[in-house]
């Protein structure tokens, strides 16, 4: 900063510019004085979807091949907005209860895995669509966002369900319903039947297998 | 319609989340979101119950009985050969044609199945989407040249809302009873097998092929190319993510379906 106002400060240009620069920082720490606090108080869980979703549309949008860098920022929006603890929690349901504490602490983490290389292997045939957000609904902690993908002239329409979290009054997604189908149901009963068959262990080591084929990006 | 129908709704559970699985067939089904009671049938729900382990009460997602299953698993192994070893390919070919010929056609079928969706509107007495449907027929098959596109839709506002004899059973009360998984046709139940070939009754396709069975199964199978065409190979996808694609493939036919009639 300091160099370019050296370089800058001869011309009539320069002058401006270093007015400008001056107040800049002023500027941005007002703006952070403002919108920092009263934008976690009042977006609630729709504008706190939306700003996960256009982030990662934005990632995918940006120009250039560097899939690592896009996968790594789409992880890290997807991560801060979903709660992957809780979908796990919700996936396993009854066999949760039965679970041990290391069976769950290693159903999360393969789970949340597991998800993330679905996604990853997906998401970039997706790169044009639009979003509508039609609404939410909010009910004690549990809330609900409805948005619409519309693709071509399709319209799909997708349902957040989320969940408050005290202690910053940010909304985290538990469940996604897409055109009434939710994903964790759906994973509940595909899991629900490996359990019965071949108990939490021989899901564990089935998910593991999942997540290798996916990642290698090969069919099973 | 049948055939791209059934097909959508393997599709219909796209494993991503964030993003949509495009399934055209399914996805026609445009609704003015309605909001549904989703919070409060989720009673089961134990969300605020800070996860104290009581889960029993969760598992509350709509299932269908499946008492044939031996049956329809062996069918389904056949759709997937079929899936894999003609609709595929043929499908893969016509990618040349470009893509907003293809979307056209699409919109085409689906308002030749505006009779359908009409009827079962009707029969519910939603006579708004009724009056919608009849509306939006009237425009896209004149100014929407024959279909192709969808002024009614754009200019006039009036979304098409999916509607079959299948849901107009389910509105009155009638259960899915047993899941039949179809041979081409994919997953379906004996009641929205039943209300499939009473639709066809509505179906334009049927009285002007002149009731010709090799005409309407070619109508069809090109619609089902065609849809097929447009998917980005949502049912790989499923194959490729779930420990059983038979069992998710179900579970999504009767959420999706159970929704429907609920709505």
């Amino acid at each position: 900063m300091i160099t370019f106002h050296r370089n800058v400060q001869l011309s009539k240009l320069g002058k401006t510019m270093m007015v400008f620069h001056r107040w800049i920082p002023v500027a941005l720490l007002l703006m952070v004085g403002f919108a920092g606090p009263v934008q976690a108080e009042t977006s609630g869980p729709l504008a706190q979807v939306r700003s996960t979703v256009e982030g990662i549309l934005a990632v995918l949008k940006k120009p250039g091949p560097d899939s690592t860098a896009k996968h790594n920022n789409i992880t890290r929006l997807i991560a801060e907005r979903f709660d992957f603890d809780l979908m796990a929690q919700r996936t396993l349901a009854t066999n949760w209860k039965h679970a041990t504490t290391d069976e769950r602490k290693r159903f999360v983490e393969l789970f949340t895995r597991l998800l993330q290389a679905t996604y990853l292997g997906r998401i970039e045939a997706y790169t044009n669509e639009k979003v509508e957000y039609r609404g939410e609904k909010i009910k004690d902690m549990q809330a609900m966002v409805e948005t619409v993908i519309i693709s071509g002239n399709t319209e799909i329409p997708i349902n957040y369900k989320l969940r408050e979290k005290n202690e910053d009054g940010s909304w985290r997604v538990y469940d996604v319903v897409i055109e009434k189908v939710s994903l964790i149901a759906t994973y509940r009963s595909d899991y629900r039947e490996v359990v019965n068959k071949n108990g939490i262990n021989g899901l564990l080591t089935l998910i593991e297998k999942k997540i290798h084929s996916l990642e290698q990006g090969k069919t099973t | 319609m049948i055939t791209i129908r059934q097909i959508g709704v393997l599709i219909l559970l796209s494993p991503i989340y964030l993003v949509p699985s495009i399934c055209m067939a399914v996805a026609d089904t445009t609704t003015e979101s309605k909001p549904q009671q989703i919070l409060d049938e989720d009673k089961g729900d134990r969300v605020d119950d800070a996860f104290s382990g009581e889960f029993d009460a969760d598992i509350e997602e709509a299932t269908v009985a499946d008492p044939l299953e031996k049956m329809n698993r062996g069918i389904f192994w056949f759709n997937d050969k079929v899936y894999f070893y003609v609709l595929k390919p043929v499908a893969r070919a016509v990618r040349v044609v470009p893509e907003p010929v293809r979307s056209s056609l699409g919109n085409a079928f689906h308002n030749l199945a505006a009779p359908i969706r009409f009827a079962n509107a009707t029969f519910q007495l939603k006579f708004r989407d009724a009056g919608s449907e009849l509306s939006r027929f009237v425009i896209n098959s004149t100014i929407g040249i024959l279909g192709l596109f969808d002024p009614a839709g754009h200019y006039f506002g009036l979304k098409s809302k999916d509607e079959d004899f299948g849901q107009t059973l389910g509105h009155y009360g009638v259960g899915q009873g047993a899941y039949i998984v179809l041979p081409f046709l994919g997953p379906s139940s004996l009641r929205d097998a039943a209300g499939t070939f009473t639709d066809v009754f509505f179906d334009p396709v049927y009285y002007t092929t002149d009731k010709q069975t090799q005409d309407i199964v070619a109508v069809r199978a090109t619609e089902a190319v065609n849809t097929v065409s447009l998917d980005k190979d949502t049912y790989e996808a499923i194959k490729r993510e779930a420990m059983d694609p038979y069992i998710v493939i179900r579970s999504a036919y009767a959420q999706h379906r159970a929704g429907k009639v609920q709505e």
